[in-house]
C-alpha cells in the first residue's frame, strides 16, 4: 500500500472540434456585446426566435444601462461562419438568422445579473398588422380602400378579384374588384400575394414572385376565405392551408437587399438531411454519426384517416304538379262562399280550390285527402336517398333577362293538365310544405269554371332542396381492410355548392328570349381538389422525434426530409420506410450546450 | 453503384477498376461493402478530374499516401467517400491545397487571416482597430497577432511591428494607435503562429484622417407657429 498520489495532465487539452458561435449584427454593425445563447428556426405556427445574451466586455457598461446600447425594433442578423476555400481556408460569414429586438428581460437578483435579449423574426411584425377592408381597383386605375367590407375571397364561389392590376408600394397586383358582376377568380396564390402586397411595405421582406406562388400552388382555387379581422400571419396561414402550403421566415444573404425573405414551400418538395449513426463496436466518427441521442413517440398506427368535406344541400329545379290540398267534402257550387268579400266564414274553407300541394310527406295520401301516393323525389335528385319530409319550394334557377332568377314559375291548366298557361294573379308560397295558396280575393270566372268541370290543375317551376350533400371522401390509406379507418368531417356549406336544373324542369333547354343562363352550380371539381390538399397535407403524424445532434450544426433548416446513409443505422426508422416522410418540423440550436435539438416528424405519405 | 465505378469491359483491371478491387466481380458489382474512400486532384476546383482516382482508402484509416509531386507544383487533393453500395458522396467538403516549394518540400501554412477589422478615429488624433480571429480550420495555432503601420510614408514595415498582442479566445480584439500627425496610414495585422509563423497577409487597412469638427451653431431662432 502507498501513500503516494501520482496527477496525469491529459496528453490532448484541445477541442477536437471548435465550439460553433455566431457573430451578432446590430442594425448593421457587428457587436461584441451580445452573445447568441439558443435560435430556434421554425416555419408556421411557431416561427424563428433567437436568445442573445447582454454581455459587454466593458465592465463600464452596467446591465441597467442596457436600453441605452439596444432598443426593442432594432435590426439583428446572426452570421455564421463556414470554410469558403476549396483546399485553402478562407473564413467568410453567411447569415442564419434576422429578425428584430422583440423584448429584453432583465434579471438582477443579489446572485445574478442577467440581461436577456430576444430577437423574433418578421413574423413578429406581421402579426402586429390586422387585415380588414379591401384595396378596390378603381376605374380610374387607382387603388381605393374601402375599410368597412370585408376581407373575403371569391365569397360562396361569386368571383370577386378585378380584371386588371392595381399598383400600389411600386408593386403591381390583383386587388378586388369594384363591379362583382366583372369580375374574375382569386386562385390562392394571388390571394397570397395580395396580403404581402397590400400590408408588407416595399423594401422590408423580400416576397416572392406571383409565377413562384402560382407554380408551387398548382393553380389551387381559394373559394370563401374570409380573413377579416385576423392578424396577417393568420390570414397568410388561412389562404396556405388551401393550397397545402406552409412559409417561414429565413435570412437574406444580399447585402443590399432586406434582411428577410418569406419562403413559402410544401414539406414533401423540401431538401433531404442525411442524420446518420454509426452501428455499436465502431470507433466514434462525427463525420459518420450525427447523432447524439433520440426519444420518439409512436402514435397508434397504422390508421387510416378519411376526409369527408361536405358541401352545401343539392338543390334541384323542376317542374312539380300539383295536387289538391282542401277536403274535398267542403267543395260546392257557390262562388261567393271561397271569398273573403263575400263570405264571413272565409276560414272554414279558405283553402278550397286554393291551396295546391306537392304532398311530399305523403300527408294527402289518406281520407279526407286521398290524393294518391307521395311524390317521388328519386328522379329529380338522381337517386333514392332521402327521406319523405316536408320541404319547402326555394325560387327557381332558371334566370330572366336581367339575370336574375324568375322566382315561383306557376302556371295553371283549365283543361285537366294538356294545356298550360301561366297563373298571373297572386299567389303565396307556403313555408312548412312544398305548395302555394291562392291569395286574390276573388277566384276569377275561367278557373271557376274549370273548377265546374273538375279539370282544373296547376304546376310550378321551383328548386327543392335534396338530404344529400355534394361530398367527396379521399382516405390516406388502405378502407375495407383490416386497419382501422377514422372518419373526419369537414362541412364548408358556404364554399361548395351543387344546383343543377333536372331535365324535369319545363326550363331544361329552354330557348326562350326572355331567359337567360340558369343559376347552376357544380363544385364537385373544388370539393375534390380540396378534399385532396386535406389529405395531401393532413396534420396526422404518425410519430414524433426529438434528436439532438453530436455537434452545434447550424445548416439545417425547418422543412427539410430527413434521410439516412446506406453505412448508417436506421435509428429513426426512415430507411426502408417509403411510404412515410419524415421532416425536420422545428431546428434549435443551443450554443450554450452546442448541440443541435431538432423536433421531427413522420407523416404517411 | 456509380456507373463511372463500371469496370466490366477490362474485367475490373482498368486503372480505377485496380483500386477499387472491382476484379473480384468481373468489374460487374461493387466489391467494397465496407464502403472506400477515393481522392481525386486537380489544378483548382474548376478541373479536378474524378473520373481518374488518384488513391483508395478504407474507410476506418485517414491518412492517405500518395508520391511527392515535382517541384513547384501546386495540386488540390480532395477526398471522396463512398458508401457500402458504391454511391458516392458528391462534396469538395474534404479538399487540401498541396503547394511544393523550389526544394520539393511542402510548403507548410500558417495562421487563418484576421477576420474582420474594423478602424474608428477617437479622441487625440489617435485610430482604435478592433477585430476578430476565426480559428477554423487554421493549419496552425493561433499565438498571438501584429501589428504593423507604415509611420505615414505608404509603405508598411512588415519588419517591425508596433505591437504585439496575445490571443485568448473568441473575442474582439482592440489596439489604439499613439497620436497620429499625418492625413493617411496603413496598418496591417497578422496572425502569428507559436513558431513565430505568420501568414504573410498582406492586406493593408487605410485610414484617412478626419481633422475637421462641424460648425458650431451660431444662431438659434424660434417662431410660433
Amino acid at each position: 500500500m502507498s501513500n503516494r498520489i501520482d496527477f496525469f495532465q491529459p496528453q490532448h487539452n484541445e477541442l477536437s472540434v471548435g465550439s460553433c458561435a455566431v457573430s451578432v449584427y446590430l442594425d448593421g454593425q457587428w457587436c461584441d456585446f451580445l452573445v447568441a445563447e439558443k435560435i430556434t428556426l421554425a416555419a408556421d405556427p411557431d416561427f424563428g426566435e433567437a436568445v442573445l445574451c447582454y454581455h459587454p466586455s466593458n465592465k463600464d457598461w452596467l446591465p441597467e444601462e442596457v436600453n441605452s446600447h439596444v432598443r426593442c425594433g432594432q435590426k439583428i442578423v446572426l452570421k455564421s461562419v463556414y470554410d469558403t476555400g476549396i483546399g485553402v481556408t478562407t473564413p467568410d460569414q453567411i447569415p442564419i438568422f434576422a429578425g428584430f429586438v422583440d423584448g429584453i428581460e432583465t434579471k438582477d437578483t443579489s446572485d445574478e445579473q442577467k440581461v436577456t435579449i430576444i430577437v423574433k423574426d418578421f413574423s413578429a411584425r406581421l402579426r402586429r398588422k390586422m387585415v380588414y377592408g379591401r384595396n378596390i381597383y378603381s376605374d380610374s386605375g387607382q387603388p381605393v380602400f374601402l375599410a368597412g367590407i370585408e376581407t373575403v375571397f371569391n365569397p360562396e364561389g361569386k368571383p370577386n378579384a378585378s380584371r386588371q392590376n392595381i399598383l400600389q408600394n411600386g408593386r403591381s397586383f390583383k386587388a378586388f374588384s369594384a363591379d362583382e358582376s366583372e369580375s374574375d377568380y382569386f386562385d390562392c396564390a394571388e390571394a397570397i400575394y395580395y396580403l404581402l402586397c397590400s400590408y408588407v411595405p416595399t423594401g422590408e421582406l423580400v416576397i416572392p414572385a406571383l409565377e413562384q406562388l402560382k407554380a408551387l400552388s398548382g393553380g389551387r382555387k381559394i373559394i370563401d376565405v374570409d380573413v377579416t379581422g385576423l392578424n396577417l400571419i393568420d390570414a397568410l396561414v388561412r389562404c396556405c392551408a388551401q393550397a397545402g402550403l406552409r412559409f417561414k421566415f429565413v435570412p437574406s444573404p444580399g447585402e443590399t437587399a432586406p434582411p428577410e425573405a418569406i419562403v413559402f414551400f410544401k414539406p414533401e418538395c423540401c431538401r433531404e438531411v442525411e442524420l446518420n449513426c454509426q452501428w455499436p463496436g465502431q470507433v466514434i466518427d462525427i463525420s459518420k454519426t450525427t447523432i447524439a441521442s433520440v426519444t420518439g413517440k409512436k402514435n397508434f398506427s397504422p390508421v387510416t384517416h378519411r376526409y369527408i368535406v361536405q358541401g352545401d344541400y343539392k338543390i334541384y329545379e323542376a317542374t312539380f304538379e300539383l295536387v289538391k290540398g282542401w277536403d274535398s267534402a267542403l267543395e260546392e257550387n257557390d262562388y261567393d262562399r271561397y271569398s273573403p268579400i263575400s263570405n264571413e266564414n272565409f276560414n272554414e274553407v279558405r283553402d278550397v280550390y286554393r291551396k295546391w300541394c306537392l304532398n311530399e310527406a305523403g300527408d294527402y295520401s289518406q281520407s279526407p285527402y286521398n290524393q294518391g301516393a307521395a311524390f317521388d323525389f328519386s328522379k329529380i335528385f338522381e337517386n333514392g336517398l332521402y327521406i319523405r319530409q316536408k320541404r319547402r319550394f326555394l325560387p327557381a334557377l332558371t334566370c330572366g333577362k336581367d339575370g336574375t332568377s324568375i322566382g315561383y314559375f306557376l302556371e295553371v291548366s283549365y283543361t285537366g293538365g294538356s294545356r298550360w298557361w301561366p297563373y298571373m294573379s297572386s299567389f303565396k308560397i307556403l313555408l312548412d310544405q312544398c305548395g302555394i295558396w291562392l291569395s286574390a280575393e276573388q277566384l276569377d270566372a275561367d278557373l271557376w269554371f274549370a273548377i265546374l268541370k273538375g279539370l282544373l290543375k296547376f304546376r310550378i317551376t321551383a328548386s327543392v332542396m335534396a338530404d344529400e350533400r355534394i361530398s367527396f371522401a379521399v382516405a390516406d390509406g388502405p378502407v375495407n381492410s383490416t386497419i382501422d379507418v377514422v372518419d373526419e368531417v369537414i362541412t364548408l356549406p358556404r364554399r361548395f355548392k351543387y344546383k343543377k336544373v333536372s331535365p324535369y324542369s319545363i326550363f331544361v333547354n329552354n330557348s326562350d328570349e326572355n331567359l337567360s343562363f340558369a343559376n347552376q352550380a357544380d363544385d364537385t371539381e373544388l370539393l375534390v381538389e380540396f378534399a385532396q390538399s386535406l389529405s395531401d397535407s393532413g396534420g396526422f403524424k404518425t410519430e414524433q422525434l426529438q434528436i439532438k445532434t453530436m455537434v452545434l450544426s447550424p445548416v439545417f433548416r425547418p422543412g427539410d426530409r430527413v434521410k439516412t446513409c446506406a453505412d448508417s443505422r436506421d435509428i429513426l426508422g426512415v430507411k426502408y420506410d417509403n411510404r412515410s416522410i419524415c421532416w425536420l418540423e422545428k431546428v434549435e440550436m443551443d450554443f450554450a450546450n452546442q448541440q443541435t435539438i431538432f423536433t421531427a416528424v413522420k407523416k404517411r405519405k | 453503384m456509380e456507373a463511372n465505378f463500371f469496370a466490366s469491359l477490362f474485367g475490373g483491371d482498368s486503372a480505377n477498376g485496380t483500386k477499387l478491387c472491382m476484379g473480384l466481380t468481373e468489374g460487374d458489382f461493387w466489391s467494397r461493402p465496407a464502403g472506400v474512400q477515393l481522392l481525386y486532384k486537380g489544378q483548382n476546383s474548376d478541373d479536378i478530374d474524378f473520373c481518374r482516382i488518384v488513391t483508395a482508402l478504407n474507410v476506418d484509416d485517414d491518412v492517405f499516401e500518395i508520391p511527392s509531386g515535382q517541384s513547384l507544383s501546386r495540386w488540390l487533393y480532395v477526398a471522396r467517400r463512398v458508401n457500402c453500395c458504391g454511391v458516392e458522396e458528391k462534396t469538395l467538403c474534404a479538399a487540401v491545397m498541396v503547394e511544393l516549394d523550389s526544394l520539393g518540400n511542402l510548403v507548410e501554412r500558417s495562421c487563418n487571416k484576421v477576420f474582420m477589422v474594423d478602424a474608428e478615429q477617437i479622441t487625440g488624433n489617435r485610430v482604435l482597430l478592433k477585430w476578430f480571429y476565426q480559428p477554423i480550420h487554421q493549419a496552425k495555432k493561433i499565438s498571438r497577432f501584429k501589428i504593423y503601420y507604415d509611420n505615414g510614408t505608404g509603405v508598411i514595415d512588415y519588419q517591425n511591428p508596433i505591437s504585439s498582442l496575445n490571443y485568448a479566445g473568441r473575442k474582439f480584439y482592440e489596439f489604439i494607435s499613439n497620436e497620429l500627425t499625418d492625413d493617411s496610414y496603413r496598418f496591417c495585422i497578422r496572425a502569428v503562429a507559436a513558431d513565430d509563423s505568420d501568414n504573410d497577409f498582406t492586406g493593408q487597412i487605410i485610414i484617412q484622417l478626419n481633422r475637421q469638427r462641424p460648425d458650431n451653431i451660431s444662431i438659434l431662432q424660434g417662431s410660433v407657429i
